[in-house]
């Protein structure tokens, strides 16, 4: 059995250890250096979680966080409405919003399909995703699926498809294969497969 | 390819292990349960990353020395490219591996780079034993020469069992049929690669172990393999055929499936059988047929990994000896090639020297090797 501190501590533990990768053991360690740090540090903390959801929410319309009404990509008018970018995760979307790379809109499922944790369709996103596209204002032309290229992110990319394809929209997966500034000597097997399988006349 | 010297510490029975061999036959003997088997394990830990004998890492740490600390299983390997240098390290909760010094992040990186050929008493079951223990030794092989092959086969895994958790736990749900598609579709892409690729290598299996049972049994009951898939592929089938017809197939019995909560068709329900004159060794071989079935199929398999990477893989043969009466002995240590490095494990040295002169000869005794001065 895990030995019992005294209730403040012993509250902090547990609320740390229900973070992800955070066991009962780190737990304890995260909350013995709080204890030791000035008293500054901590509060600092808190007040930045209390605010946390306070000031942030997901945007109504991708879902992506947002401190006002719509997020600062939905709200810029300077964006692409036609294109449609659908990712799994909001931490997906700035990754891809670098700039220069893609000017158009995000939509963010909040997860992705995997019956093995209970996920179905409708654990996501993907009405809005529908209804934003249906939507007779909508400018949206394609839809970029960019979700992660594995086992999971495949079956969400491939189930959203045959929704999307009958409305007569552009529906594309995001290319795979060599990565810029590699070197080509160096590319496994796979890797060069999915290329090959991805390459474009020029 | 060859392990010119190995280190084990804590592994099993063994405390401190560290032996040179020799490139060509490598003799270990002495009474049973004294670690014999265990160096073979050691040695079979680095071309998988796994163990043969268990699943359970927890089983290979020793139990009673309480200062234990971490297994470490370590070896210089020869290769044609040059030398490389293993390292996996493991205890209750973590196992690492490098290469020549470098970490490697996920265990699969380490599949295919040491190319060793395993026999143990057990490899009967492949005869005798259910279609699982047949798929498993297909997949393991496959898996070795190819990286496609084991990414396909990691990747139709997780598939099925993402389609079976559709099926047993969403059996009611009103859209079942389109959310079973991009499962489906996955099953199909890997599904006819793995299919694709099996097919090809039972093939060359059959070819090139008929020649090597008539050698071994010093009969002529002309030995075949041949694979058999619901999916009835056509010998000359390509992917993308074999992929059709596993998805006609998926949607053949998707009502079933629906009602049984489980896949019925794909590459998790094929199998192989050894046929000796056209009979199913399984039913109508003797023991001895079985045997000489196996090691004429894993005397093939040396051969195929061979061409497939370059390089001559390991051989290891488990209490071989016993396995075996006179003949098929003499017949099997005949149809060696000395060019490989072979680790054979026996009771009694006479066993062996009496048909075949080792290369190096080792005595196991309660978890200590020691190299048999005595001249042979």
């Amino acid at each position: 059995m895990a030995e019992k501190f005294p209730e403040p501590l012993e509250r902090l533990i547990n609320e740390l250890s229900r973070l992800p990768t955070i066991g009962r053991k780190s737990a304890q360690r995260l909350a013995f250096y709080i204890l030791k740090c000035p008293r500054e540090q901590p509060l600092a903390l808190a007040r930045a979680l209390e605010q946390l959801h306070e000031r942030l929410g997901f945007c109504p319309r991708c879902f992506y966080i947002a401190t006002g009404e719509l997020c600062s990509i939905c709200a810029d008018p300077g964006r692409d409405a036609s294109q449609l970018c659908v990712v799994e995760e909001p931490q997906d979307v700035a990754a891809f919003d670098k700039p220069g790379a893609y000017k158009g809109l995000y939509h963010v499922l909040l997860g992705r399909l995997s019956p093995l944790q209970g996920v179905t369709p409708e654990d996501l996103k993907i009405n809005e995703l529908l209804t934003r596209i249906k939507d007779p204002m909508s400018r949206v032309q394609e839809v970029i699926l960019a979700t992660n290229p594995n086992v999971d992110g495949d079956a969400t990319a491939l189930y959203l498809s045959r929704l999307i394809e009958p409305l007569g929209i552009r529906t594309t997966r995001l290319g795979l294969g060599l990565s810029i500034g590699s070197s080509i000597e160096y590319a496994d097997e796979l890797t060069i497969r999915k290329a090959f399988e991805g390459r474009r006349e020029l | 390819m060859l392990i010119s010297e190995l280190q084990i510490i804590n592994f099993r029975n063994i405390a401190f292990l560290r032996a040179a061999f020799a490139p060509g036959l490598n003799l270990i003997h002495g009474p049973n349960a004294q670690g014999k088997t265990n160096v073979l394990e050691a040695i079979s830990l680095l071309v998988t990353g796994r163990s043969f004998r268990t699943t359970m890492d927890r089983e290979m740490i020793p139990w009673v020395r309480d200062t234990y600390e971490a297994t470490l299983v370590r070896a210089r390997v020869e290769k044609r490219s040059g030398e490389e240098r293993f390292m996996l390290t493991f205890n209750q909760s973590e196992k690492h591996v490098t290469i020549n010094g470098n970490p490697i992040g996920r265990l699969g990186e380490l599949v295919g780079r040491i190319n060793a050929v395993l026999f143990t008493p057990s490899d009967l079951q492949i005869v005798r034993g259910g279609p699982a223990f047949r798929r498993r030794f297909l997949d393991v092989e496959l898996s070795q020469i190819s990286r496609r092959y084991l990414f396909c086969l990691q990747r139709y895994d997780l598939a099925l069992r993402q389609r079976n958790a559709l099926l047993k736990m969403h059996q009611s749900r009103p859209n079942l049929r389109q959310e079973l598609f991009p499962w489906d579709a996955q099953l199909a892409e890997h599904g006819a690669e793995l299919i694709h690729a099996r097919q090809r290598m039972v093939a060359q299996l059959s070819q090139l172990s008929a020649s090597a049972y008539n050698r071994i049994s010093g009969g002529s009951e002309g030995m075949k393999i041949t694979y058999q898939s619901q999916t009835q592929p056509g010998d000359d089938d390509d992917i993308g055929t074999i992929r059709a017809k596993l998805e006609q197939a998926l949607a053949k019995t998707q009502a079933e499936d629906i009602r049984r909560g489980a896949t019925s068709a794909g590459p998790h329900r094929d199998d192989f059988t050894f046929l000796l004159s056209g009979r199913d060794a399984r039913d109508y071989g003797s023991q001895g047929q079985q045997r000489s079935c196996v090691l004429a199929m894993r005397l093939a398999e040396l051969k195929i990994m061979e061409d497939a990477t370059g390089e001559c893989p390991l051989l290891l043969l488990d209490d071989l000896m016993s396995e075996l009466d006179e003949s098929r002995k003499r017949a099997f240590m005949e149809c060696l090639d000395r060019r490989i490095q072979i680790f054979l494990t026996a009771t009694e040295r006479e066993l062996v020297v009496s048909h075949v002169k080792p290369d190096m000869i080792f005595h196991m005794d309660d978890g200590t090797l020691r190299e048999d001065l005595i001249a042979s």
